[in-house]
């Protein structure tokens, strides 16, 4: 028994006297659940559509959607496709289905969940067939931000001239997704000379990458994308960017970012510059990306005469 | 068994509370290489904070040097920093003053007494830089790592004091009773209660003087600055044009040391000498012993750092 209490008694000692932290005490803050690469999980529910109906008969189709990224999505939409010489839907408002989700946070760190169910009918099939096998199609847009911010290094003495201590060094940062379907994957630090010899330009390369499941879009265009209006091009893959240095915003190039094969990388520069007489010093660089997101399921059906 | 471990117990909480006795040691006042000493109170500030509410930066100093020394009149040790109102200044950086807004950038180091007779500690103070962490949602930040980096700038003085033999002929072949002899060199360790100290002495008797060669070493854990340029240069713009620089004088036999080369002098990889003469006395003097006193005077500048994660309130 004393086994037991002694080394417990000892830890208690220890604890009190601030010798060791206490393990148990974490404070959790909202980058705490920036993680991971997703933003909206789509499903079909189980039966809803059954995977056999018969011709001529009502039958569910249901979508449970999870957003497992930690932003809030206000205006999304989920639109059903399904095939109408085969089907019809018995509400036609419900091809297309508003929707909001509130992402990971503090208060729900799993994110929101919403179950979303219309009614479809079988219409007859030909008359010669026995059972014909159709698709049905869910979509889901929405608009979604990834936002990162890091405490970085303003090196004020880019060619260490200065014989003063530094309080941090610039260097290069890899990061994993933050709780997005786009991420920001690594930041490279530069601090660039001014014309005017008083001044340091910071200027940051930082590569973007789709690593979601779906495609990135227009965040203007996430209702067209989710309906049957025509897309351009210059719709897709196209991601807003703001960058803040400390209170300045930096200009970014090019902006807005245009994903090829699903990465890119942008360049920011604060042009007003830092006065170089400053000593080194740590300030946050917040990263916005701002973008519209979809991605689709499908399901078999297979229908009986 | 349950009485030895309830001592061992008792001894365990005395310890862990900084209860043991502690044992009186005899301290030469002027030993040691360290001058002003910082360090950042404990958990002032602490290692985490949360935005919007007041920061408070804790520093304690101590005079570990034998620098300055109190006057016999007033009994106080007062040095006068052109430009500060004490031996020197604390110069902050290191963070983002715009999500730390009201703290002071610099605050005078008080007049702190050096170690002496009857303060073997040395003098004591605490600066304190107070400011506010703005609110973060105003600027979209979940966290920030803050580093304070607490510099100082400060004069000092070394003062050595070395017993040295003044023979004036001592490659004589006369044989006669000398109280002393010259040693190759004097070798002095430990530093002399500044952070710049002077770490051997050879004596050389020429023709017409004697020569004393001193050599001289920042044993500290900081950098040595011109002290002429201490209040303009320290800490944001220190080069190679103002460190490392060293004034140095002294007297032996009530002669003032004449050195080569001439005021300051420029220490390389935090060493230097410098050759200093007096002239000889009469052939006809028999060799004596007498003190060797080396004064430098410099500035001194050190810093220390202390990282601070602030998060947004939840």
């Amino acid at each position: 028994m004393i086994k037991i209490i002694l080394p417990i008694i000892i830890i208690l000692v220890l604890f009190m006297s601030g010798c060791i932290q206490n393990p148990f005490i974490k404070t959790t803050t909202q980058d705490d659940f920036r993680t991971g690469s997703q933003g909206i999980l789509m499903e079909f529910l189980t039966n809803a559509p059954p995977s056999e109906t018969y011709e001529d008969y009502p039958f569910q189709v249901g979508v449970l959607l999870n957003n497992v990224g930690a932003y809030d999505i206000k205006n999304g939409f989920i639109s059903f496709t399904i095939e109408e010489d085969y089907m019809e839907l018995m509400n036609q408002n419900e091809g297309v289905v508003r929707f909001s989700l509130k992402g990971k946070s503090i208060s729900l760190p799993t994110g929101d969940q919403l179950i979303k169910i219309i009614k479809a009918k079988t219409k007859k099939i030909d008359e010669q067939s026995e059972k014909h096998d159709s698709t049905i199609l869910a979509n889901v847009c929405y608009q979604y931000q990834t936002k990162k911010d890091i405490t970085i290094c303003i090196d004020t003495d880019i060619y260490n001239l200065k014989k003063m201590q530094k309080v941090c060094l610039i260097k290069d940062i890899t990061l994993t997704p933050q709780g997005a379907p786009v991420a920001i994957t690594k930041i490279e630090s530069e601090m660039l000379p001014a014309e005017d010899d008083n001044l340091i330009k910071p200027a940051f390369k930082i590569q973007i990458k789709n690593v979601g499941n779906g495609e990135v879009i227009d965040k203007d265009k996430i209702s067209d994308v989710c309906s049957s209006e025509p897309l351009e091009h210059k719709e897709l893959n196209t991601v807003d960017i703001k960058v803040m240095l400390s209170n300045e915003e930096l200009e970014c190039k090019p902006e807005p970012l245009k994903l090829k094969s699903n990465e890119d990388e942008v360049r920011c520069i604060l042009e007003k510059g830092v006065l170089k007489e400053r000593a080194t010093y740590t300030s946050p660089l917040t990263i916005e990306l701002d973008y519209g997101y979809t991605y689709s399921i499908l399901t078999k059906i297979v229908i009986k005469k | 068994m349950r009485k030895i471990i309830l001592i061992i117990l008792i001894l365990l909480l005395f310890f862990s509370f900084g209860c043991s006795p502690k044992t009186e040691e005899n301290i030469d006042y002027r030993k040691g290489t360290q001058g002003i000493v910082m360090s950042f109170m404990a958990d002032m500030p602490p290692a985490k904070m949360y935005d919007n509410m007041p920061i408070d930066l804790v520093v304690e100093i101590k005079n570990k040097g034998a620098y300055p020394q109190p006057t016999s009149i007033t009994g106080w040790a007062i040095i006068i920093t052109p430009g500060t109102k004490g031996i020197g200044t604390l110069y902050l950086s290191g963070f983002d003053d715009t999500l730390i807004m009201g703290m002071p950038k610099q605050m005078s180091i008080p007049n702190l007494e050096g170690k002496n007779p009857y303060n073997l500690e040395g003098g004591y103070d605490v600066v304190s830089f107070r400011g506010n962490i703005i609110n973060f949602d105003s600027r979209n930040i979940d966290s920030y790592n803050a580093n304070f980096l607490v510099t100082s700038c400060y004069n000092y003085e070394t003062i050595a004091s070395q017993t040295v033999c003044v023979d004036p002929e001592p490659y004589s072949t006369k044989e006669k009773t000398k109280v002393c002899t010259i040693p190759p060199s004097y070798s002095l360790s430990g530093g002399q209660g500044a952070p710049v100290a002077v770490t051997k002495i050879e004596e050389t008797v020429l023709s017409d003087k004697i020569q004393f060669k001193i050599y001289m070493k920042n044993l500290g854990d900081g950098k040595i600055v011109d002290k002429n340029r201490l209040n303009i240069d320290c800490p944001y713009s220190l080069d190679y044009t103002n460190l490392n620089k060293v004034y140095v004088s002294g007297r032996v036999s009530g002669y003032s040391l004449s050195c080569k080369p001439n005021n300051p002098i420029n220490l390389i990889n935090e060493e230097g000498s410098v050759i200093c003469t007096v002239p000889k006395p009469a052939m006809s003097k028999s060799a004596y012993t007498t003190p060797l006193q080396v004064k430098l005077g410099y500035g001194y500048s050190s810093s220390i750092q202390k990282s601070v994660e602030i998060l947004n309130t939840p």
